[in-house]
């Protein structure tokens, strides 16, 4: 899975440490997520999207793989 | 006494840490450095519990040895390492400023509740708790290995020295079986109902 946080975070001026108060999270979170070490739980990802107003696939992409 | 001032630095070390942290989460940074900012005062924070967990591990032991040994002939410094070991203890203690830092959505839940751990628990995120889990299983299996080679090292000592470790060697191997056991039963799927 990847996904496109940092360049949502720089589309909306954001930093780690902002979204993370957005979304509700711990910066490492962030930190993490964004360094594709950890896949969030679907709560986190949706909290991430919301502060994106993006649908969650926009924000977090799956491959075809993945998905089958 | 060495051990005891070793101590006394690592928790004055920790304390110039902490200090340092609540000090730096005062100051404004401009919004382009305040990840970095925020990178550096958790760092600082986990610097400073590294060197209070030092100082609790090593003047635990001290106090141990200092009672098996010295007791009789240096009271002082058996006592000076309990003493250390309860500050080191209380040193634990987060601070809320620090704490405010590293995570700041956590609210430390009631201590009179019967559901402390698990409120304790919910405190941390998902990617707070995965850390969490990583660090714990790499530590598992440190300790683990760990206790393994002790055991063999004291069975060689007991050998080559006539100076029995038997009742430390059952102690070791007392505790890998309640890891093993204790671990393997959390794994195991709960009955269908």
């Amino acid at each position: 899975m990847k996904n496109r946080l940092k360049e949502l975070r720089s589309r909306d001026g954001l930093n780690q440490t902002e979204l993370a108060k957005r979304a509700r999270i711990s910066r490492q979170t962030v930190s993490l997520i964004e360094r594709n070490e950890y896949m969030p739980s679907l709560l986190i990802a949706v909290r991430i999207a919301n502060v994106f107003q993006e649908p969650i696939e926009k924000v977090f992409l799956f491959s075809e793989e993945e998905l089958s | 006494m060495i051990t005891n001032l070793v101590v006394i630095l690592c928790l004055l070390f920790a304390r110039y840490q902490v200090h340092k942290a609540e000090k730096g989460s005062l100051i404004k940074v401009d919004f382009v450095l305040e990840d970095t900012h925020q990178v550096r005062l958790e760092r600082l924070a986990y610097t400073a519990v590294t060197y209070i967990q030092i100082a609790l591990s090593l003047s635990f032991t001290a106090m141990i040895i200092g009672f098996l040994l010295l007791r009789d002939s240096e009271p002082g410094i058996a006592l000076w390492s309990s003493l250390l070991l309860i500050v080191s203890f209380a040193s634990l203690v987060p601070s809320e400023k620090i704490i405010r830092i590293t995570n700041p959505n956590f609210k430390f839940p009631d201590p009179q509740s019967k559901n402390y751990e698990q409120e304790y628990m919910n405190q941390f995120d998902d990617g707070e708790k995965y850390v969490m889990l990583k660090a714990l299983y790499k530590l598992y299996s440190l300790v683990t290995w760990g206790l393994v080679l002790l055991a063999f090292a004291l069975m060689f000592y007991s050998i080559f020295t006539d100076d029995s470790q038997l009742v430390s060697i059952i102690g070791i191997g007392l505790l890998i079986l309640l890891i093993q056991v204790s671990y393997t039963i959390r794994l195991k799927p709960s009955k269908l109902k």
